[in-house]
């Protein structure tokens, strides 16, 4: 990437950044919720876990990262806002004439909303520690790789919702519809290991479920990265064809909105 | 930053037989335009015509079906966005400025994706907020700025780069008589500077104020293109303007009722003659003649002549080609 390359881009984040600086609120409320609603769901995830064998559980080990990751696929709202509102506010074609080409832009946008995201997982997680004695007993390291792997799936996930929408009201409410679909199935609002057989076969099928199957070996198997490295792998392969599809799609997508 | 010149020829942009659909409708059926360095170019035409659609394939937006454009000597969609941004300016029709960002935050973002570095984009900034007589609301959120304002700031971000082509698509819509006045200061000003200005506008006077030559799109085409002075000479005509107390008289043939006032249908080259041609109708004899305007030829008769033409010439006539 060429200076002038990363000029753009720079430009392009710093804007995009003090756009979303004007919505903090927005990622507060998404912190929050999640660490109010935990306090509720510890005593049954307690006895769910505790009954498949984790006797030493509290139950925040299943809350904790799976409203983290549940309250992450909400945020990705931010994802949509930083794209359709240049089409609301008639910026976009400003943006587009511009001397940042479309890939920088694009970037720029993704990284915001990922590194947002990625705070806010961290809070969650970070606070919940605090609150709720979340105690894994595997590498630090993993769990962190696990949840910037989900993060920037998920990230790219909110690029698809832009591209398939027409509308902004669209793409929200098939954020909330998939965001709840892809969380549940995939085991972030109860473990897996309690579904129905077919239901687990059909659990493989959502990235959320390879995170929380690193998180579950980080949280009882004493887990390192290589222990959590095919379930990496795996988050690898939907970021790659996330991207690839999006890379396909993008400039149709765009031309639906113009 | 100083425009950067390509000095290749005299024509700072070129497009030849540009044409452009959506599904079945020819927008621009192969528009040929040439824009001297340096000047102002008032391209004209009505609601529809396709001025937008043109501005949208001459700043990279829209590529046409067919046909060949330059400007300042590149390719708009065969040159990196770096470089061919950094050669034009828009300020499109719809107003597009970051509500939530004051106008000093959207200026600075749009000079960093300019190019500018920090100091030179608060630099400019700082220039262009002063010009514009928004000093005292350079911290506010522009949403909370005047419909005035917005216009201004809104026309601003398009020169924070000091493009050496700058494309205006109707920017003074809604702007009040302070924000306009400043806006065409600032196009007067980059003009004197050497910038190449495309200009889209209803208001005609604007143009007039700023001796801008003229295109006039029609039915897809660019059919007269020419310096103000060269369109009112051949296109600017007298008329008349004739109000009566009570009913007026109806059914004159070669006159039509606009706005409560009679009006010759056709450009006229004597109105002293008309009029007295139709004091001579029999219907006037029991009309009662309140006023008599006679309207001197400006650009608004030209414009009115040339769109007459264009709207009585059968489709595809080329008898009002000028070029």
């Amino acid at each position: 990437m060429s200076v002038m390359h990363f000029n753009g881009y720079l430009a392009a984040f710093r804007l995009n950044f003090k756009i979303e600086l004007r919505s903090v609120w927005l990622q507060a409320v998404i912190v929050a919720i999640p660490l109010i609603i935990i306090p509720f769901m510890l005593p049954s995830y307690r006895d769910s876990l505790r009954a498949q064998g984790h006797l030493s559980a509290n139950g925040s080990e299943q809350a904790l990262p799976g409203f983290a990751i549940l309250f992450a696929m909400f945020s990705l709202q931010l994802v949509l806002q930083l794209f359709f509102q240049e089409h609301e506010w008639h910026t976009w074609d400003r943006m587009r004439v511009s001397a940042v080409s479309l890939l920088d832009l694009v970037m720029a946008k993704l990284s915001v909303s990922f590194m947002v995201q990625v705070i806010q997982v961290a809070l969650v997680m970070l606070i919940g520690t605090a609150l709720y004695h979340y105690r894994p007993n595997g590498s630090v390291l993993a769990l962190a790789a696990a949840c910037l792997a989900i993060s920037i799936v998920l990230t790219l996930f909110g690029l698809l919702l832009y591209i398939f929408s027409s509308s902004q009201n669209m793409a929200m409410s098939f954020n909330n519809i998939l965001g709840m679909l892809l969380a549940g199935m995939g085991g972030a609002l109860s473990p897996v290991s309690g579904f129905p057989n077919w239901a687990q076969k059909l659990a493989k099928g959502s990235p959320v479920y390879w995170a929380m199957d690193a998180v579950g070996k980080i949280n009882f198997e004493h887990a390192g990265m290589a222990d959590v490295w095919p379930d990496l792998r795996i988050l690898l392969a939907f970021l790659l064809a996330l991207a690839l599809l999006a890379t396909v799609l993008f400039k149709r997508g765009v031309q639906r909105k113009e | 930053m100083q425009p950067a010149k390509n000095d290749s020829g005299e024509y700072a942009l070129s497009c030849r037989q540009v044409r452009k659909s959506y599904g079945s409708r020819q927008v621009l059926k192969g528009v040929d335009l040439q824009v001297r360095r340096g000047s102002i170019l008032g391209l004209l035409g009505r609601n529809g015509a396709g001025k937008s659609t043109l501005i949208s394939a001459l700043t990279g937006l829209g590529e046409p079906d067919s046909g060949h454009i330059t400007v300042e000597g590149h390719n708009p969609y065969r040159t990196p966005s770096r470089i061919f941004g950094r050669v034009i300016g828009l300020a499109p029709q719809d107003l597009g400025i970051y509500p939530h960002l004051s106008v000093r935050d959207n200026l600075r973002g749009m000079a960093g994706l300019q190019g500018l570095n920090t100091k030179q984009g608060g630099k400019r900034a700082d220039e262009l907020i002063e010009l514009m007589g928004l000093a005292s609301q350079s911290g506010t959120a522009a949403e909370n700025l005047s419909g005035g304002q917005k216009r201004r700031l809104h026309t601003a971000m398009a020169m924070v780069h000091n493009p050496p082509v700058l494309f205006l698509d109707e920017p003074t819509v809604g702007a009040d008589v302070e924000a306009r006045a400043r806006i065409l200061d600032m196009v007067r000003a980059m003009s004197r500077q050497g910038t190449t200005i495309i200009y889209t506008t209803h208001y005609l006077k604007e143009l007039e104020e700023m001796g801008a030559n003229l295109a006039f799109l029609i039915d897809g085409r660019i059919k007269v293109q020419g310096s103000l002075q060269e369109v009112l000479h051949k296109y600017a005509r007298a008329s008349l303007r004739i109000s009566f107390v009570g009913h007026a008289p109806s059914q004159i043939p070669g006159w039509r009722m606009a706005d409560g006032f009679l009006e010759p249908d056709h450009p006229v080259s004597s109105p002293e003659q008309e009029l007295a041609r139709l004091l001579q109708e029999p219907v006037m004899k029991s009309a009662r003649l309140a006023s008599i305007t006679i309207v001197q030829p400006d650009i608004e008769s030209a414009y009115m002549t040339v769109m007459g033409a264009s709207s009585s010439a059968p489709a595809g006539s080329r008898a009002w080609e000028d070029r």
